[in-house]
């Protein structure tokens, strides 16, 4: 993949941006990194954008004095830009003017005013005193029967935690609210500092669902900066571990998706798919989330033919099932009827919050990080990219479905074309303060990280943007019209993870 | 005297045996989602836990949420002792009997309603609105249906419906009680919160329905409302045994007649516990708003059976 | 529900297949066979997550694995130079005490060179290599 840079002064930000999206870019997302280490006076804003089936992405850049830490707003232009925004001004206390809507978003209300923790004098093992806790403002609905339902952050099930306001009228959403990142843990900071090698177990645990596919990006990102060469033969393993997360994830969530609706049955017969999947993964790799698979330079393990034939069988047994059971859900009745017409995304606001991944192409945004920006060994492979046009829940429910079957005929052909070879290559030098973005088509979105090396093979910023973290502004906007039963089924339907999402 | 004294037993034999149809629906079901489930027996363990459990209360709590377990626990006792189970006689028994139960249905209902507003819990307080929403149009439904299952028996007391349907010709063969039967069935569903309707296993709040108005309950209270929900379901099972199917309920107090009879009851029960088992999971919850349809057709149903009751 | 039937009687109650083959290379609780090691070191300083410490105590070296902070990463598994590490068959133990995760090794080599005294400390997040 190629980066072609673009340094602007910060006035000229929202010139050079438009003249990116007029030649076709699609915004990813903006990094803030604060460079006061290197000569460079004080923190940079970089605006990523991807140029879909070139192989090639832009960087606008901007350097921010540390008297004037402010620059004019991209949320205005671009809608998807808001969060990053709003997340450097907690984060670094650099301003986007005219931005909207400046609450915090990272950092909650306890977080003392005027701290910024991701700049390089903020200690890392630093304790921090707490505000008390102020309230969190809400729009509010008014008027005669309206009322406000909060839900969470503790729910009644054991599922991550996020505060859901409701402005509802009877069983009706008007308006909802979400305040996420209950799970903020600061892995961006913690891993400053760390050794490229150890940063690989920090990316592999950003997620539970998605390690490969955050492994990949991270490694993939250093591979870039080192310009390493990664073997024929570990590019295909790379894929087939990518596609096995996918796999267990969509059928997982193709039985979960029925859980919104208490079709138990489908639910239990999903999970039971998703364990014969997981033990799969544990066979092959040691792992149920096959953690530990990826390598920089390739993989840790080589996958001998033995077990290339029983992932062969047991991916066979699944497929059958699967489509039974899929058949079954789709043929009845209750099932489509909830499904249909329930929580739309339009495709209008689909790409103007730059969603990703089968919630994108579910709602027509027909994007696919596989195809339009190929990594490992996917442009050698023959797949198709499935898209719907409703945009509702069961547009969702069938496209993780394809996707699924998708996987099934790409794991397939991985295993008979795997070329020999070497599975594992020493990475190259790091030159220092260079930076690589690697992205990834996780079995939620794309995933995108930025790595800034330092000096000594260190990390010097490493900054993930998640595929959550593009899709989770698009629920609050696609819930309101539906009726608050509906919600759980919504939310499941983008099955959307919290966690790496806070980071 | 041993009519008084088996008129007791049956109380505590529903009041017993309620949490093992429980158990028995849950492992049914468990099993067809191809688990091996709790053992039927798990119910009764549930509940020795919850009765020698702490409570915590919320502060909010008035006395309204204090009483109501108990004032439920009391009704569904009340409704227990009305309805024959083994043997026709009852210890409450008089005309007009079957409209009390739904009235005693209505107050329990009442009471929790009101417990789930209590506490000011937006959980609660949206269990409640939705309960009243379905309970507004379900006991309507539920009138007529016992309207349309009374009226070709001539009455309303409960001891003579059954020994009518007992001696009389055989139900099965007529229309009116057919259609009675489903209409009655999909108020079972509906009386024990069963999905389609409501999910009684789900831990999504927001779709709760029953669950949602006990959710601020814990200890001996949850315990008290968790066994009263469990009591209802036995009633509900109980009537639709003895309008429907009451072979085996003897009419004469006689000691191998009241075994048979016994072991008969049992096994119905178990029989309805496993088809419920079986509803439940052949289907997913309807939408919300849906429900009035489905309650609309048990008020047709039921409907047609008194009119087929007049012309045939 | 002639569908649900119709599975229940093709698959059974449900307990998916459990092949030997299963866990062969599995990664459970972390392992150490404290005859081999030679108390060199490489691995505490590899570990990713400061699971590993090795100190001194007089003439020998006190090794402790912490197995909240162990990810199984393999990491440690790979460095050693005499393979003293292996996984178990089994899971990370669940206790009811943390200090009940940490176990200790006790290394006496006399033939090893150790390196120094290496101390890995959890609170000052560093490993100190002394002479
Ligand atoms: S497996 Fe990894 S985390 Fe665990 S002790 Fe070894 S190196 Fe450390
Ligand atoms: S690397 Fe091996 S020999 Fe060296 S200290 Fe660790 S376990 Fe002992």
């Amino acid at each position: 993949m190629k980066i072609s840079r673009i340094i602007v002064a910060p006035h000229e930000l929202i010139h050079a941006c438009r003249t990116v999206i007029a030649n076709h870019g699609r915004f990813i997302t903006m990094v803030a990194s604060d460079e006061c280490g290197r000569e460079i006076d004080r923190f940079v804003v970089r605006y990523i954008f991807a140029h879909d089936g070139k192989s090639m992405l832009n960087v606008v850049e901007s350097v921010l004095t540390e008297s004037n830490c402010s620059y004019p707003t991209l949320s205005s232009m671009i809608p998807a830009a808001s969060w990053a925004e709003r997340e450097a001004h907690d984060l670094f206390g650099i301003f986007p003017e005219g931005h909207p809507d400046l609450r915090p978003l990272v950092l909650h209300d306890d977080w003392p005013e005027g701290v910024y923790p991701l700049r390089k004098d903020y200690a890392l093992r630093e304790k921090q005193e707490r505000d008390s806790f102020s309230s969190w403002s809400y729009p509010k609905v008014e008027g005669e029967g309206v009322f406000e339902v909060p839900v969470g952050p503790i729910h009644a099930g054991v599922i991550e935690p996020g505060h859901f306001r409701f402005q509802v009228m009877g069983d009706s959403v008007l308006h909802l609210e979400a305040k996420l990142f209950y799970t903020h843990r600061g892995i961006e900071k913690r891993s400053e500092g760390m050794s490229v090698v150890k940063g690989l177990y920090l990316a592999e645990r950003i997620c539970g669902v998605c390690s490969v596919s955050h492994a990949l990006s991270y490694v993939q990102a250093i591979e870039q900066i080192s310009e390493t060469r990664v073997p024929e033969r570990a590019i295909f393993l790379r894929v087939l571990f990518a596609e096995l997360e996918r796999l267990y994830n969509h059928v997982g969530d193709i039985g979960n998706m029925c859980a919104g609706i208490g079709y138990a049955y489908a639910v239990n017969h999903g999970a039971h798919l998703k364990e014969q999947l997981m033990q799969l993964n544990d066979f092959i790799v040691g792992h149920r989330f096959l953690r530990g698979s990826i390598a920089l330079g390739g993989v840790t393990e080589d996958i001998t033919e033995e077990k290339l034939r029983y992932i062969e069988t047991t991916l066979e047994r699944v497929k059958k099932e699967f489509n039974e059971i899929v058949e079954q859900i789709l043929s009845h009745d209750i099932v489509v009827n909830r499904f249909s017409n329930t929580g739309i995304l339009s495709e209008r606001i689909a790409r103007e919050l730059s969603t990703v991944g089968p919630t994108a192409r579910a709602s027509n945004y027909d994007i696919d990080v596989r195809r339009d920006l190929p990594y490992a060994a996917y442009d050698q492979l023959v797949f198709e990219v499935p898209t719907f046009m409703e945009g509702d829940v069961m547009a969702r429910f069938k496209q993780r479905f394809l996707e699924a079957r998708q996987s099934f005929q790409i794991i397939e052909q991985v295993i008979n074309r795997t070329p020999k070879g070497d599975i594992r290559v020493p990475i190259g030098d790091l030159i220092p303060y260079s930076f690589g973005i690697g992205m990834t088509e996780s079995p939620r979105g794309e995933n995108v990280h930025f790595v800034m090396v330092g000096e000594n093979n260190t990390i010097y910023r490493y900054r993930v943007r998640s595929a959550p973290y593009a899709n989770w502004p698009a629920v609050p906007i696609c819930v309101p019209g539906n009726i608050i039963p509906d919600f759980p089924l919504i939310n499941k339907s983008f099955e959307l993870c919290y966690a790496c999402c806070d980071r | 005297m041993i009519h008084v004294l088996l008129e007791i037993l049956q109380v505590i034999f529903i009041i017993g045996v309620s949490p093992l149809i429980q158990g028995i629906v849950k492992r049914t079901k468990a099993i067809l989602q191809g688990r091996q489930g709790p053992s039927v027996w798990q119910p009764y363990y549930d509940l020795h836990k919850y009765l020698n459990k702490d409570e915590v209360l919320s502060i909010h709590a008035s006395w309204l949420f204090l009483i109501t377990p108990y004032v439920v626990f009391v009704t569904m006792i009340a409704v227990v002792a009305m309805i024959p189970v083994f043997i026709t006689h009852t210890l409450l028994s008089f005309t007009g009997q079957l409209m009390l139960v739904v009235y005693l249905f209505g107050l329990s209902r009442f009471f929790t309603a009101l417990a789930g507003i209590d506490t000011g819990s937006s959980f609660g307080a949206m269990g409640s609105s939705r309960d009243m929403f379905v309970s507004a149009l379900a006991e309507p439904v539920l009138f007529i249906t016992l309207l349309a299952i009374a009226l070709p028996m001539k009455t309303t007391n409960l001891t003579l419906i059954t020994s009518r349907a007992v001696t009389g010709h055989s139900p099965l063969l007529s229309p009116t009680f057919y259609l009675a039967f489903l209409a009655f069935l999909i108020l079972v569903i509906t009386e024990t919160g069963r999905i389609p309707i409501d999910n009684p296993d789900t831990h999504l709040e927001l779709t709760m329905i029953h669950e949602g108005m006990i959710l601020e309950y814990s200890g001996k209270r949850l315990g008290l409302m968790m066994w009263s929900a469990w009591i209802k379901q036995a009633i509900m099972f109980t009537l639709l045994l003895d309008f429907c199917f009451p072979w085996g309920i003897s009419l004469v107090v006689h000691g191998s007649m009241l075994i048979a009879s016994f072991i008969m009851v049992f096994l119905k029960l178990t029989v309805i516990a496993i088809v419920i088992a079986f509803v439940e999971m052949s289907y997913a919850k309807i939408r919300f708003f849906r429900i009035p349809r489905l309650l609309s057709a048990a008020f047709a149903l039921s409907i047609i059976s008194i009119l087929t009751n007049f012309l045939l | 529900m002639i569908a649900v039937l119709k599975r229940l009687w093709k698959h059974g109650i449900g307990t998916i297949p459990k092949d030997e083959l299963l866990h062969v290379n599995g990664r459970g609780k972390l392992l150490l066979d404290d005859t081999k090691c030679t108390a060199c070191g490489d691995c505490v300083l590899e570990c990713p997550s400061e699971a590993l410490s090795l100190r001194r105590v007089q003439n020998e070296f006190d090794f402790s694995i912490t197995y909240s902070s162990c990810i199984s990463c393999r990491v440690c598994t790979e460095v050693c130079p005499t393979n003293a590490f292996s996984y178990a068959n089994e899971p990370m133990p669940s206790v009811q005490l943390r200090d009940e995760l940490v176990v200790h090794y006790t290394i006496n080599r006399d033939e090893s060179e150790p390196k120094g005294e290496i101390v890995s400390d959890r609170d000052r997040r560093e490993v100190i290599l002394k002479n």
